[in-house]
């Protein structure tokens, strides 16, 4: 257990990029008061490739936490213990402790369904169904009987779309499909998508690294948006996103939690070696 | 939509087992299977038969004659065949089969007769050969001078006889699996044996040794498997002329204008030849009744009855158009009475 | 620089040599590529040549047959022959018979007036049969009725037979030849369209004879296979492909059904006989048997197809949906198979034509049979085209020929029609994600 939560001084890292994984623990800040969702002891295995080593984080209400990382660092993996995603992949297993407003949630009794609907996602690459924009939207909301009635449907629908800041250039072809949008209007509608279910936390994937700067700082500014609402987790490989639009960050190195804390400190004053090495650009 | 793919087919398999059972329960058309010679026969009969009377047209299956016999002695009631047809007579064994399954009263009709013809192009002249000549051309081992059995050293029809022109001997035939090939083994194939002193003394001492040299074709390429379907075999002729074919006379008859008959001792293979018997490959053809079905299934009586009238297989009759040559005036009254009174095989 | 001993080090050196090595090998860099696409454009040729081989000979030999030659007689529906109690059975060969002794009153003596008679088809009786029962007012009056000729008339009229050659070495003598020609002078011989080609049942008189039966005996069949093949197969592959656990269980279900698709068509038949007729006790000669065994051929194409185009859903659309919380069967039935669909579409029609087109496993359930009846119903005794085909491809008459070439024309226009419609599905629904 690691629950010293303060490492005084930056350690150093004989080893160059290799981690001393027996005596590793998490610099920075890892746990907060008044947490949304706890995790303690995650490991995560791919069969014989253990992918994650033992991490231990708090996400708390209402902020943006960003997991950055050189590529095969885990973080990814990590996004998706969140929702259960990786029940997907058959080699995959978890173990540890996740917990959303204190309830396990690899508990036996959680169904995924609901969970999936609360804890709701973003992609890497845009994904939005082969149907229209309109049925893109509503059908979260159509799965899950949130709307009693056609009108509430269309309200869902709008609102949605509003929020995630695509209502004004589709309004007039609703039924046009979502895949025949742009890019970053279909990340967009990806992301309406996702609210329309009224999830409490959206998981982030990567959601600029197929889009190109303008679409870029306009899902920045939808996540800084969506911040007073919902809590985010998103994983990014750009550090200047992370430090735009994250409280709080989190550094991952091959599997490990190296360091975590409130953005600026990580970017302005980062306390271990392999922090320090990835934002000035010597690896990664 | 995975209920409803279930309910559709929940639905299916009843209705299905619905349909089975009313198909089970009662059959109004007469199941007809067996020989693929007689199968162009009984074909006409059956179609006459539908179209002028209110019964359905049978349902003919060329099954080859001892397919058919198999399926026929399968036991009695609906689902079995209720006539097979057959190029040779029924076996003693058969009839045992038969009778095990309970399948005691057979009726045997013999409808006519059918010529087994060797044919060539004609665009060379009839070949004249003797049963000889086919035994000695065509099996796999033959006697040499010295009476020694040899592989069948024969390249040309001058090897066999030196009357005969000088060319390759290829023959069309059909397989091993059909009802010709084995009349052609038995009707020509052996009777030329027998003209071999040292053969006709095997056979005397015996019987099995001399069989297995008579009825053994050549796989040596002189004779090509063409396959059951006899139209290849005359197209293949009219392609070669040099090339000899063995198939049913009907085909000859219906093609006389690209194909001639070879002579066989003599006697060149035409209808009235071997109506009167003086051709001497040829063989009867049959079809066998299930006496038990005779009153069950609708439409028996009429279809024998049918069969075995003078206008379907008398000497002037419509399947003498289509090939069949008639048996002589006192055997077809024989039949056609054994016909009428249901006459069975007695064991 | 010209001095020998530089020289090696300056081809290791020199950026503009290396250049030139490229430049040498370019030309036997594009030779090669020539020749590839030589080879693939005269491969595609060649068997664009027997194609047209194909169509060419089946063409050539099977459109006369969609003419038959028809003879038209003066019918006098004479009342003495005619019981009008009787109609179903009364002596309309002889009704026939009266009418070319009308027109040829010359000819007299047994042999002559066989010729005579043999000219028309026996189905020139079943059509005044039909006349007189469907408006027996008839009965006593004179009519003029086109009835077909017989086999070997129409194959002289359509010229199939070489009039030239001597008398024995044809099928029609010459009297008959003389009474052919004074017909055509009089305008009493016509080819017309065939409409029994399409209309009625097998026959042994090919004049007479018709794929209607084998048709509508395929359309029974085939439906039966559809009905139960695309259910089964697809949720045979839903169930292997997205649920399914992959374990060693399953691999060897893999194996199997892939091992299955490539066996021999005979064995599906020999395992219907086992198992529907003499196990279930179904009637022999019946679609719904022969749907049965198709679908037992077809089921594996189908899976195979099925699950290959389910592989091909991107997974971006999987997580898509879970990812808002969709279960799994929402998201295999609202999402993946919908896109998979065209694909399993595509399976489903090529199986379909495979299963239009067999005759093999259908021989040992009793379907390669002569019916002469259409069929009504799955359980009536039926055939299919391809039997079809093979049956008259044996079958001695001359007149066969050309109609095996037009059955064989027919199947071929529902299996280009069956292609183009897996073509055309997938080009519709071809999705870009």
């Amino acid at each position: 257990m690691n629950n010293e939560a303060n490492q005084p001084a930056k350690r150093s890292n004989p080893g160059g990029l290799r981690v001393d994984r027996e005596n590793r623990e998490t610099v920075g800040e890892p746990f907060i008061e008044d947490p949304r969702m706890t995790c303690r002891n995650v490991d995560v295995f791919y069969g014989d490739k253990h992918a994650i080593i033992n991490v231990s984080l708090d996400i708390g209400k209402n902020e943006v936490i960003s997991m950055i990382g050189p590529s095969g660092c885990g973080k990814s993996t990590f996004i998706r213990c969140l929702n259960r995603m990786n029940d997907t992949i058959d080699t995959c297993r978890v173990r540890g402790q996740i917990k959303l407003d204190g309830r396990d949630i690899y508990d036996e009794s959680i169904d995924v369904v609901p969970l999936r609907a609360q804890v709701g996602m973003v992609f890497q690459k845009p994904n939005p169904f082969p149907k229209s924009i309109y049925q893109n939207v509503a059908y979260g909301p159509r799965i899950h009987g949130l709307a009693q009635s056609k009108e509430e449907l269309d309200e869902i629908v709008e609102t949605s779309l509003r929020k995630a800041g695509l209502w004004d250039e589709v309004k007039d072809r609703l039924d046009q499909p979502g895949t025949a949008l742009s890019g970053g209007q279909q990340q967009r509608l990806c992301i309406a998508r996702a609210i329309a279910v009224s999830p409490e936390i959206i998981l982030m994937d990567e959601p600029c690294s197929a889009l190109d700067p303008i679409a870029t700082a306009r899902i920045e500014n939808l996540i800084d948006e969506l911040r007073h609402n919902y809590t985010i987790a998103i994983v990014t490989h750009s550090m200047q996103q992370a430090s735009r639009v994250s409280q709080r960050t989190a550094y991952f190195h091959l599997g490990d939690l190296i360091e975590i804390g409130p953005t600026e400190i990580i970017f302005t004053n980062p306390k271990h070696q392999l922090t320090e090495d990835y934002i000035t650009g010597r690896f990664g | 939509m995975f209920k409803k793919t279930a309910i559709v087919i929940l639905t299916l398999f009843t209705a299905v087992n619905l349909c089975s059972l009313f198909a089970q329960s009662s059959r109004d058309n007469i199941n007809i299977v067996g020989s693929s010679t007689v199968y162009p026969f009984a074909t006409v009969v059956a179609e006459q038969f539908g179209k002028t009377t209110s019964f359905k047209t049978p349902k003919i299956e060329s099954t080859g004659s001892g397919g058919g016999f198999k399926l026929f002695c399968a036991g009695v009631g609906v689902e079995h065949p209720d006539i097979t047809n057959a190029s040779r007579a029924i076996k003693s064994s058969e009839i045992e089969t038969c009778a095990k399954n309970g399948v005691k009263e057979i009726v045997e009709v013999k409808i006519g007769y059918d010529g087994i013809v060797l044919a060539n192009s004609k665009k060379t002249s009839p070949m004249r050969l003797s049963a000889k000549d086919v035994f000695t051309a065509l099996a796999k081992e033959v006697p040499d001078a010295s009476g020694k059995l040899v592989p069948n050293p024969n390249k040309t029809w001058r090897d066999v006889n030196p009357a005969l022109p000088n060319i390759k001997i290829e023959v069309l035939g059909p397989p091993p699996t059909s009802g010709t090939r084995d009349a052609f083994v038995e009707l020509a194939m052996e009777s030329g044996a027998r003209k071999y002193q040292i053969l006709s003394d095997l056979r005397s001492k015996d019987e099995k040794a001399f069989t297995a040299v008579a009825h053994t074709i050549r796989e040596d390429g002189a004779y090509i498997e063409a396959g059951e379907n006899d139209n290849l075999i005359v197209q293949k002729l009219d392609a070669n002329a040099n090339a000899l074919g063995i198939f049913g006379f009907s085909f000859l008859d219906q093609n006389t204008d690209k194909i001639q008959g070879s002579f066989v001792d003599g006697v060149q293979p035409t209808f009235d030849a071997i109506a009167s018997g003086k051709y001497p490959v040829s063989r009867p053809l049959f079809f066998y009744v299930k006496k038990a079905h005779v009153n069950v299934i609708p439409g028996m009586k009429e279809y024998l009855k049918e069969f075995s009238s003078e206008k379907a297989w008398g000497a002037e009759g419509y399947l003498s158009e289509k090939g069949l040559i008639p048996m002589p005036d006192q055997e077809r009254k024989t039949f056609a009475d054994n016909v009428k009174n249901l006459k069975t095989i007695s064991r | 620089m010209n001095r020998p001993g530089d020289a090696p080090i300056n081809v290791e050196k020199n950026p503009a040599r290396s250049i030139e090595i490229v430049n040498r090998g370019l030309a036997r860099r594009y030779a090669a590529e020539k020749r590839f696409r030589f080879y693939g454009a005269a491969a595609v040729g060649i068997s664009l040549l027997f194609l047209s081989l194909l169509f060419i000979s089946i063409i050539g030999k099977g459109y006369t047959a969609f003419q038959q030659t028809f003879i038209e007689l003066e019918v006098y529906f004479d009342p003495d022959m005619l019981d009008e109690t009787d109609l179903n059975t009364a002596n309309y060969p002889g009704l026939v018979r009266q009418s070319l002794q009308k027109m040829f009153p010359d000819v007299t003596g047994r042999d002559d007036r066989r010729d005579l008679y043999a000219l028309v088809s026996t189905g020139a009786a079943f059509k005044l049969r039909r006349l007189a029962l469907d408006s027996p007012e008839i009965i006593g009056q004179t009519r003029s009725v086109w009835v077909p000729a017989d086999d070997d008339v129409d194959m002289l009229v359509k010229g199939h037979y070489d009039r030239n050659r001597s008398e024995d070495e044809r099928r029609i003598n010459d009297r008959q030849l003389a009474w052919i020609d004074s017909l055509e002078e009089n305008g009493k011989i016509k080819k017309r369209f065939n409409t029994a080609f399409f209309t009625s049942g097998d026959s042994r008189e090919p004049e007479l004879a018709g794929i209607r039966g084998a048709a509508v005996g395929s359309f029974y069949t085939l439906a039966i296979t559809l009905l139960l093949s695309f259910p089964i197969g697809v949720a045979a592959a839903v169930y292997l492909e997205e649920f399914a656990p992959k374990n060693r269980w399953t691999d060897l279900i893999e194996v199997n059904i892939n091992n299955l698709a490539a066996v021999p068509s005979i064995v599906f038949g020999l395992l219907g006989l086992a198992v529907f007729i003499n196990f279930f006790g179904f009637p022999r000669s019946v679609p719904l048997v022969g749907g049965l065994v198709l679908t037992l051929m077809t089921l594996p194409t189908i899976i195979i197809a099925g699950r290959a185009s389910l592989k091909s859903v991107p997974p971006s659309i999987r997580e898509a949906a879970l990812g808002i919380g969709a279960s799994k069967m929402q998201m295999v039935y609202h999402h993946v198979l919908p896109l998979a669909m065209p694909g399993i579409l595509t399976g489903t029609i090529i199986g379909m034509a495979q299963a239009l087109g067999e005759t093999a496993p259908l021989l040992m359930i009793g379907m390669v049979a002569f019916i002469v009846d259409i069929p009504g119903g799955f359980t009536d005794p039926s055939t299919v085209l391809p039997v079809q085909i093979f049956l008259w491809a044996d079958s001695p008459e001359r007149a066969f020929t050309e109609r095996t070439s037009a059955a064989i024309m027919v199947l071929l226009a529902f299996l280009i029609f069956m292609n183009a419609a897996a073509v055309m599905l997938r080009k519709k629904f071809e999705r870009r994600w």
